[in-house]
């Protein structure tokens, strides 16, 4: 009695987590994959039967081609950049150990503060009548007139992109920062009394020790990139014409705006897919390149 | 190579804790040299401020008559074996051997050559790829004595190399390491708390505590002329006894005496007391090999009960009441007296240690 007890109480103990996470994901998820296979509106739901038709009708549709694309380039930049400047501000800052901790407490904040409200602050430094940037780009004269950074179909990504790089970069910075200071100190005093210059240590060991980590830490921040949404919702509605159209805005277009929810559904599948598919290439990519460096 | 001196040199962190207090010695040139001290007695703080991984707070270190207090480690020619052997985790071996050549700039193939011949004195070519997370601590010591003298350092320091070593092991390193310096021939600085260690390895001994130097010597002469009490008690083992005595002049002898015991001190522990215008009350340091035990009274001894028998084989250790206190005794094997029995009790003159009560000072010490 005692055995089987103690045999199910962690289980028990497990049950409610694990019923709260089938409600919220795996319902969800059986839900989009069944009316993926039906002619659903938003006010139909698991209207006729269809089989493929949506998933045909993705593999033709250009904008979704697009907006794929546009994801992953979205995605990559950003990461990137985020990536290297947290690494950068990290390697910079590790050694005051004082000033750090106020530092880490600034980081936080932009994660801290809504996405929705991220997005107002650089809809206004934006703003082509009274945007901030605007304002001092025509006041020093590095432009004649005002740009409109959101309605102008080369600078309408990488402005979202600027947006999103200034709310993620604490993100890694605080990241690659746990990551530095978690290195062992003797080998650094070692490679001292060995005579090595700062670059020689850098090169030759710090960049090595922390490289699987803020290799981690890009995949970390590369997955959720992926699903960026509301930058986009505030700031271009995915304009302009579907120059910043990316997946998850277009599928959330195609459910909401046009109420294909059907249609949405099987678009949803598909990210999901490639999404899966790509984390598992880019983890397997990582175990590779670990076992070259040992 | 280089001699290592240390004029007045004291380590103070934050203005307040006194790591090292007025440190005063030289290492000569080609010495083994060693600081011995329990933890916390600022011998590692000694031996970062030689290597140059911290600041000196006063005072002046000296390679060859050179002061280098401002000189960076990187110039210092210093090479250090690590508590921990600081390892670059992510090299293999012979990456980590390497290391302090590609620093210099050395052509590849006499990189090639002093890594070899560095892994063969130290009998670690058959691990020269794997990578040093795979290593056992006897071959990840190695490398790091390897890394050290691969590139012919003028002073060789060592913190505590074997310390993290299992006792069978350690025991094997000390005589390896012991040869493997000595046929190099470099200045060695040896920090260890283990007394054995020092005694079998090094040339010379500063014994440190608290911070002070207590006395630099040969570990003979730390052994049979003890500075201080400190010292006295730190080493040997079985550890010297201790008890309090007095010294007593009546006519031409001299007698120490204490509840316990009543001796008379024969002519040459007398000549040394001749001068002695001290305070009579003294603490006796005896360690206890110079504790002669016999089961039937001998002149000048005087009767202690047995408290415990150790009998270790070839030598017993027999406990003693003496003064409410235990005196330990180290007699030879055949010698198993009785619990609680009395035996008869003399020391070997010639190796009494007195030490000031309040001071701990050896009053009779020749230095």
């Amino acid at each position: 009695m005692n055995a089987t007890i103690e045999k199910y109480t962690p289980k028990l103990m497990v049950l409610p987590t694990f019923v709260i996470l089938l409600i919220i994901s795996l319902v969800p998820l059986i839900y989009v994959l069944g009316i993926s296979f039906t002619d659903s509106t938003i006010s139909k739901p698991f209207n006729d039967f269809i089989w493929f038709e949506n998933y045909k009708k993705a593999l033709t549709d250009e904008v979704f081609g697009d907006s794929l694309v546009n994801t992953l380039i979205f995605a990559f930049v950003v990461t990137t950049i985020q990536t290297f400047l947290g690494f950068v501000l990290a390697f910079a800052m590790q050694r005051e150990r004082k000033l750090s901790g106020v530092l880490r407490t600034l980081a936080l904040l932009p994660l801290f503060t809504p996405p929705v409200a991220i997005a107002m602050i650089w809809r206004l430094i934006y703003d082509p009548n009274q945007g901030m940037l605007n304002y001092y780009l025509v006041k020093w004269g590095l432009t004649n007139a005002p740009i409109a950074f959101l309605g102008d179909k080369t600078l309408a990504f990488p402005s979202i992109m600027l947006a999103d790089i200034w709310q993620w970069t604490p993100f890694c910075f605080l990241l690659c920062l746990a990551a530095l200071q978690s290195l062992p100190r003797d080998p650094y005093e070692a490679a001292m009394v060995d005579g090595a210059s700062a670059w020689y240590v850098f090169k030759r060991l710090t960049l090595p020790m922390v490289a699987p980590q803020v290799i981690v830490i890009f995949l970390f921040r590369f997955l959720i990139a992926l699903k960026v949404f509301d930058l986009i919702y505030m700031l271009t509605f995915g304009g302009p014409g579907n120059t910043t159209q990316v997946a998850s805005f277009y599928i959330y277009r195609v459910s909401f705006k046009q109420f294909q929810t059907g249609y949405g559904g099987a678009l949803s599948i598909l990210v999901l897919i490639l999404i899966s598919v790509l984390a598992t290439l880019l983890t397997k990519g990582r175990e590779l390149l670990l076992k070259r460096v040992e | 190579m280089a001699s290592v001196e240390l004029r007045n040199v004291w380590k103070i962190y934050g203005g307040k804790v006194q790591a090292v207090i007025d440190a005063c010695w030289k290492c000569n040139d080609g010495e083994f040299f060693s600081i011995l001290g329990p933890s916390g007695c600022g011998k590692s703080s000694t031996l970062r401020m030689i290597a140059g991984l911290e600041e000196i707070t006063r005072g002046e270190i000296l390679f060859d008559d050179r002061v280098v207090n401002k000189m960076p480690p990187s110039e210092r020619n210093v090479a250090m074996v690590f508590e921990n052997w600081a390892l670059y985790p992510n090299l293999n071996v012979y990456e980590n051997i390497a290391f302090p050549l590609r620093v210099r700039n050395l052509p590849e193939a006499e990189i090639d050559r002093k890594v070899k011949w560095a892994a063969e004195f130290l009998g670690l070519e058959p691990v020269l790829k794997t990578g040093v997370k795979h290593l056992s601590g006897g071959e990840m010591q190695r490398v790091s004595i390897g890394r050290a003298i691969v590139r012919e350092p003028a002073v060789l320091i060592m913190d505590e190399p074997i310390s993290h070593l299992d006792a069978g092991l350690r025991a094997r390193m000390r005589d390896e390491l012991k040869k493997q310096v000595a046929e190099l021939g470099v200045t060695t600085l040896y920090i260890t708390h283990d007394q054995v260690e020092s005694m079998a390895m090094a040339d010379r001994i500063a014994i440190m505590n608290l911070g002070r130097i207590q006395q630099v010597g040969t570990p003979l002469d730390i052994y049979y002329n003890p500075a201080n009490e400190f010292v006295g008690g730190f080493i040997g083992e079985p550890p010297m006894n201790f008890t309090l005595c007095e010294l007593v002049q009546e006519g031409e002898n001299y007698f120490i005496t204490s509840p316990s015991f009543r001796l008379q001190l024969d002519d040459i522990c007398k000549a040394r007391f001749l001068g002695y215008r001290g305070n009579p009350k003294l603490k006796l340091g005896v360690r206890p090999e110079d504790v002669l035990v016999s089961l039937t009274p001998m002149p000048n001894s005087f009767g202690l009960r047995v408290d415990f028998v150790e009998p270790q084989g070839d030598r017993t250790i027999i406990s003693l009441q003496m003064n409410g206190d235990i005196f330990l005794a180290q007699v030879l094997g055949d010698l198993r007296p009785e619990v609680n029995q009395t035996v008869y009790v003399t020391f070997d003159q010639r190796h009494m240690h007195f030490f000031d009560v309040e001071t701990g000072v050896n009053v009779l010490y020749m230095s």
